[in-house]
């Protein structure tokens, strides 16, 4: 009975302690996983319905998911100005405390529309000046017509390809066209010189009935006559195509930019 | 004039014999060495023969001593078998005079082996139709003494050219490529011996070039009975004739040893040349190549076997479908290759 009566005691008294430091990690542990990454689709300017923000929504999602980076769609219908724009968006990004971030900005003030897309963290790497160009780019043209939509579901599906591939694949003899040309040639040339040497190859050269004892060079000379000097800029290796820049400083930290494009 | 080799054990027909080099005896298995042979005369006959032999197209009759049946030459034909009776036979008139050869070099593979290593030789062809690797339609093969004249030469020549060396640094954002030009001259004077070029009309001389080389080692004084059991013909051409064939060839081998003598150079380029190919000697050489005639879809192919060292020349027919079925498989295997190293790279498979 006694022990009985002692048991329940201790328990209550010592769970009360693991309860209070249980609660107490809970926002670490928790906060850990989820302020790293989520998805923000912020439309402001009214350009997209809801029901294609919540299509978005799950393509963003996916990157999220599978990349553990965050997708951030802002549009804004007040903003103008290429340096605002920028620095709004770096501000943006730093009122969040998700460190991978892909950050599509819409700016549709009448006269000055514009929009621009950035990579923070790993996706500053994965999603590069140039991709973010070429992002902008493959964009453009849903833009300019109003299908703002279309164009975020390309920027979705653009990112989410950017994020899975590194861009040093980017490179073009990772192409499968370039690959598979240059195998053809490859599988071409040995066989034509094959069918070309099956009459037989000349196998006698300039030495074959040469009498070296009884040759030689009788008369030479190398009169050197003048030295001219050329010089040429490096070419720089930067991934700026598309009017890329890499950004850096202000609230929004270092991140990579496509350099944003009117429409 | 015609000269047969009697074998003195047992009186049947000698032929040259290619394994031992020697006049041999298939009946009783004489054989004679033919260097210590004694050389034809053929001084009397000459005076007989020289005006109606060497002229026009005329042909000669000739008789086989053994049979007693007229031989079939055409007018270049020096050595053949009598095609009654099958006895070697050499045409001694067309091998004296200004048309006697100064050296051969004797068949050293003999006829069998001539054919196994042509169909070797098929077997190991990649592209040729299966149909044609089996070999096994060869129309005739003949072992035939080709004439070739073998020039000994003297190449000068004199070359200018415009030369530079290319350096390249980096001076902070710039890349500096520093080039120093150099004006070079070469003066060459070189000995050529004994280059080859076939003076019969009958012979391809693209096919004979590639027959090439020979070996000059075994290159010996002309005596006839090495003709003997082959075919020989005479030259059509004198070296006079065929000189500018050769000057040609020498003059891509003066460019290419004064090429050769410029060293050290980023680039060269031989703005001002000048070649000169003097001819010291010719001599009149047969030397062995094994005339293989082939039947395959009905058209006759022709290939040439350098007699002494087996190298072959001709045009065999090539199969489209195996040739694109190589390009293809390699460029798939390729492919696949790059593929997969994209893959392992973090690449997608595809696109």
């Amino acid at each position: 009975m006694v022990i009985y009566r002692k048991q329940p005691g201790y328990i209550l008294k010592y769970s009360r302690y693991v309860f209070i430091i249980l609660m107490a990690l809970i926002p670490f542990l928790s906060l850990n996983k989820t302020a790293c990454a989520e998805t923000i689709i912020q439309d402001d300017a009214e350009i997209i319905s809801s029901d294609e923000e919540k299509k978005l929504q799950g393509l963003c999602d996916k990157i999220l998911k599978e990349y553990d980076t965050s997708v951030y769609i802002w549009t804004d219908s007040d903003i103008s100005g290429s340096s605002n724009f920028t620095y709004l968006m770096e501000m943006f990004v730093a009122t969040h405390p998700d460190k991978n971030i892909i950050i599509l900005m819409v700016g549709m003030c009448p006269g000055d529309r514009i929009y621009e897309v950035q990579g923070y963290g790993i996706a500053e790497e994965m999603v590069n000046n140039k991709r973010c160009g070429k992002i902008l780019d493959d964009m453009h043209s849903d833009m300019a017509n109003g299908n703002y939509y279309s164009a975020m579901q390309i920027f979705c599906q653009k990112s989410y390809t950017y994020m899975g591939r590194h861009p040093r694949l980017d490179s073009i003899i990772f192409s499968p066209v370039f690959q598979f040309i240059i195998c053809l040639i490859a599988g071409i040339v040995p066989v034509a010189i094959i069918a070309y040497n099956s009459g037989g190859r000349t196998t006698v050269n300039s030495h074959t009935y040469l009498d070296i004892n009884n040759s030689r060079v009788i008369g030479s000379f190398d009169r050197y006559t003048h030295t001219t000097v050329k010089r040429t800029a490096k070419p720089r290796d930067n991934d700026s195509s598309g009017g890329g820049s890499s950004g850096g400083g202000g609230g929004g930290g270092s991140h990579s930019s496509g350099g944003g494009r009117s429409f | 004039m015609v000269i047969q080799y009697k074998c003195p054990g047992c009186g049947a027909d000698m032929a040259f014999n290619s394994q031992t080099g020697r006049l041999h005896c298939d009946n009783c298995g004489h054989s004679e060495e033919i260097e210590d042979y004694k050389t034809e005369d053929f001084r009397e006959f000459e005076e007989h023969f020289h005006s109606s032999t060497f002229e026009g197209d005329e042909v000669n009759q000739y008789q086989c001593n053994n049979c007693g049946a007229i031989l079939l030459t055409d007018k270049d034909t020096t050595a053949t078998t009598c095609s009654f009776c099958g006895s070697p036979v050499i045409l001694g008139d067309r091998l004296s005079g200004a048309l006697a050869p100064s050296k051969v070099i004797p068949f050293t593979i003999s006829k069998s082996e001539a054919e196994a290593a042509f169909k070797k030789w098929c077997h190991h062809g990649l592209l040729m139709p299966k149909n044609f690797k089996q070999a096994d339609r060869i129309k005739s093969l003949t072992g035939m003494y080709v004439p070739f004249w073998l020039y000994d030469l003297q190449g000068q020549g004199e070359a200018f050219a415009h030369c530079t060396r290319i350096h390249t640094h980096d001076e902070g954002d710039y890349i500096v490529t520093r080039t120093s030009h150099f004006n070079v001259y070469r003066k060459v004077d070189l000995r050529y011996n004994n280059v080859p070029a076939d003076a019969s009309e009958k012979m391809p001389d693209d096919l004979m070039d590639k027959l090439e080389p020979f070996d000059y080692q075994n290159l010996k004084k002309f005596n006839t009975p090495y003709l003997a059991g082959f075919i020989s013909e005479k030259y059509n051409y004198t070296d006079r004739q065929m000189f500018p064939r050769v000057q040609q060839r020498v003059t891509h081998y003066i460019e290419d040893y004064i090429s050769g003598s410029i060293q050290g150079y980023s680039t060269k380029n031989i703005i001002n040349r000048e070649y000169h190919t003097k001819q010291i000697n010719a001599e009149y050489a047969l030397l062995p190549v094994w005339m293989v005639y082939y039947d395959y879809n009905n058209s006759e192919y022709t290939f040439a076997m350098n007699g002494q060292t087996g190298k072959i020349a001709g045009k065999p027919p090539l199969s489209a479908g195996k040739a694109a079925g190589g390009a293809i498989g390699i460029t798939l295997l390729l492919f696949i290759i790059c593929r997969v190293v994209t893959v392992i790279m973090g690449g997608p498979l595809l696109w």
